[in-house]
């Protein structure tokens, strides 16, 4: 969301080329491979800038990568940009779903099969952790100890809150982001 | 079609949805229970935004052009809200009140980040040792050594290739 970037946006070839790469990607949590591609590869986005854009993806309903790839377009190129990162994201992926579907719902299941996909699942959802932790550490401002555990101790709530059944998210949500609001406002 | 109003209960990520639009498809017996299981899970495992698993549910229903339907309605609602909220955010990027706000989304995103990606491997887990050792080195691989999580992932499947022939 900072207009600081100088360097030019990506054009549309290249939002589409981007967000397909994404759609092909994520197995079981798609925004740790947002995070690399967008901010370790192609430095289209900092830490703060991809912690912000997905936090208001989650909060706002829809899906969250595919509000970001949504919001993250327009900036880029406006409302042109935005449909053409949501279509690059999800009509392909969508028919390779499709045919996985088709295929699995054919095929018997085998154990050695059920076992990788188990491994990929956790190992998909390690990646996550990762990223979380990641974004707390950009929340981390070594000049100011006492915000920056505030802060911490927000996030680590949110994770508490969010481990309840069922009513996990909307609460975290609920107590979080007002939460997270004082926090900062009071930073000031 | 009716997509459109079950987008709108997505607050924060596929998982969040589920439940609702279980309750929906199988409520009014569009598809029964062990299909919409079956649908859920190989839409997690697919590739691309968890949240396809509901452009499946429109193919199973209407074939493909059921699932492309389905997609539209679901994606657009959402898409148009959230680039109305950007854009008015940006509009007021320079507000004092908007830049508390936007800095308040990063905890929020890491703890929500951190709390469905540990909530995923205890469920995926199940009690066992050894998911969680994988789930475990692929936390520090990732942090430490910034591999890419394609790699972490094609490690994970070798590994449970290597456990099956093992255990078999």
């Amino acid at each position: 969301m900072r207009e600081t970037q100088d360097v030019q946006p990506p054009s549309l070839r290249a939002i589409a080329l981007c967000f397909a790469e994404l759609g092909m990607r994520g197995f079981g949590g798609l925004a740790s491979q947002v995070h690399e591609v967008l901010v370790v590869r192609r430095k289209w986005l900092d830490e703060a800038d991809f912690a912000e854009t997905l936090g208001l993806g989650q909060i706002l309903p829809g899906g969250n990568v595919m509000n970001m790839a949504a919001m993250l377009g327009d900036r880029w190129r406006g409302w042109p940009g935005a449909v053409v990162a949501l279509l690059a994201l999800t009509v392909p992926s969508t028919f390779i779903a499709i045919a996985i579907f088709v295929a699995a719902s054919t095929a018997a299941s085998s154990p050695i099969l059920t076992s990788v996909e188990q491994m990929v699942v956790v190992a998909a959802s390690g990646a996550l952790v990762a990223t979380g932790l990641r974004a707390l550490r950009a929340a981390h401002d070594p000049q100011r100890r006492a915000l920056s555990a505030r802060r911490i101790g927000t996030a680590l709530l949110v994770v508490v809150l969010f481990a309840i059944p069922h009513a996990g998210l909307p609460v975290a949500f609920a107590v979080g982001l007002p939460l997270a609001i004082l926090v900062e406002a009071r930073a000031r | 079609m009716r997509a459109a109003g079950l987008s709108l209960f997505a607050v924060g990520g596929a998982s969040a949805t589920v439940p609702a639009i279980r309750a929906y498809v199988v409520g009014a017996g569009l598809v029964d229970a062990p299909t919409f299981a079956r649908i859920f899970a190989w839409g997690q495992i697919a590739p691309g935004p968890n949240i396809l698993y509901v452009p499946l549910v429109g193919y199973v229903l209407g074939g493909v052009a059921g699932a492309l339907i389905t997609l539209v309605a679901f994606v657009t609602p959402p898409a148009l809200l959230s680039v109305s909220v950007d854009r008015f955010f940006r509009r007021r990027a320079h507000a004092p009140a908007i830049a508390v706000l936007r800095r308040a989304f990063r905890p929020i995103a890491g703890g929500v980040l951190l709390g469905s990606g540990l909530l995923l491997i205890a469920t995926f887990s199940h009690g066992r040792p050894l998911p969680v050792a994988v789930a475990a080195a692929t936390i520090a691989v990732v942090l430490a050594a910034n591999v890419g999580v394609l790699w972490c992932l094609g490690g994970a499947a070798v590994v449970g290739l290597v456990a099956a022939l093992i255990a078999h």
